[in-house]
């Protein structure tokens, strides 16, 4: 048995407790295969073995508990921890400036975190907790995002219940696919940005650059 | 910026874009088995009533297959199964397969009554 089939294993014969804490600790930051443990719930819910709503409620319990873990371990000793590695490879204006980012999207990156592109969402909490994003702000997106992602997974493998494996693989490609993306867009924007400025440069003229003088009258 | 790092982040868009590019040829080649329906492989981890599910088939059937009694609400593994009846999971699951095809080749007519309970000769309900 692979990995995967064996948390499927433990699924079948331990039940929603087994979902809850793989999900808790997948959402803490280990690499767990929960979106594929939602989609076999999703089927088996389908199949009259659960409710969908416990299941929901349950699922989203301990994925923001796992989350909360991240979040509560970067406010409560992550900052001197980021403090202390930047002063030692000089990187303080960067933290500075992830910092203010984190203030300025916070809320949308926790959210689409949750289910658009989960890979980064551990790390989201912790740089949440890091940048002091206000608990209930980062209570009220968290839900948003987990609901969405734990509804989401549960309602597609009911549609697909007879397609598990298929629909996981198939979804993991697509998170592979969105988090290249995202990758790609970044780095695109970081591209683009150069731009304006090398252009703005070309026009304004230089600081030490003697400046045009009006000529007199002969 | 220094060019080498401009020509290092290009680098890294274009590997980035490749690698979305490969994921989703990916996707598109998985989508297939969603689209057409096609039958999904029998692993130990399943039950009996996930199996027959997956396959459109009543439970029993298989049940038949394994000389088994249906159990409702049955949680048994295909891995506990296949240790019960002293055989390998791969062996489980091409007698599910044989079982499958047959009821698909000569399916009970309407009026003929399915069997709901199997003798079991051995080794009993699981």
């Amino acid at each position: 048995m692979t990995l995967s089939e064996q948390f499927l294993a433990a699924l079948v014969q331990y039940g929603l407790p087994a979902l809850f804490v793989i999900v808790l600790v997948s959402s803490a930051g280990a690499p767990l295969p929960s979106s594929l443990l939602l989609v076999a719930t999703g089927s088996l819910v389908q199949q009259g073995q659960f409710s969908f709503w416990p299941v929901v409620g349950l699922g989203v319990a301990g994925s923001m508990l796992g989350d909360h873990l991240g979040y509560g371990l970067g406010r409560l000793g992550g900052r001197k921890l980021a403090d202390r590695v930047a002063r030692l490879v000089g990187g303080q204006r960067g933290l500075l400036a992830a910092e203010s980012a984190m203030r300025r999207w916070g809320g949308p990156s926790i959210f689409l975190s949750r289910w658009l592109v989960t890979a980064v969402g551990p790390a989201i909490n912790l740089t949440s907790g890091i940048a002091l994003v206000s608990w209930w702000s980062f209570f009220l997106y968290d839900l948003a995002g987990e609901t969405v992602w734990v509804a989401g997974y549960l309602g597609i493998g009911r549609y697909f219940s007879d397609q598990v494996e298929a629909l996981t693989t198939l979804l993991g490609d697509l998170r592979w696919a969105l988090l290249a993306l995202a990758i790609a867009a970044l780095l695109g924007w970081l591209l683009w940005r150069q731009r304006p400025q090398r252009d703005r440069s070309a026009s304004v003229p230089q600081a030490n650059a003697p400046l045009p003088m009006a000529q007199p009258e002969e | 910026m220094r060019s080498w790092s401009r020509w290092l982040l290009l680098l890294g868009f274009v590997a980035a874009l490749g690698v979305t590019f490969i994921f989703v040829m990916r996707a598109v080649e998985h989508a297939r088995p969603l689209r057409q329906r096609t039958d999904p492989a029998i692993r130990g981890w399943m039950t009996i009533p996930f199996v027959a599910h997956s396959y459109h088939v009543p439970p029993s059937v298989l049940y038949q297959a394994l000389g088994l009694q249906p159990v409702r609400g049955d949680q048994h593994m295909l891995t506990t199964i296949a240790q019960l009846q002293g055989r390998t999971v791969s062996a489980e699951a091409t007698i599910l397969r044989q079982a499958v095809t047959q009821f698909r080749v000569s399916p009970p007519k309407p009026n003929q009554r399915r069997p709901t309970s199997t003798p079991t000769p051995s080794p009993g309900t699981p």
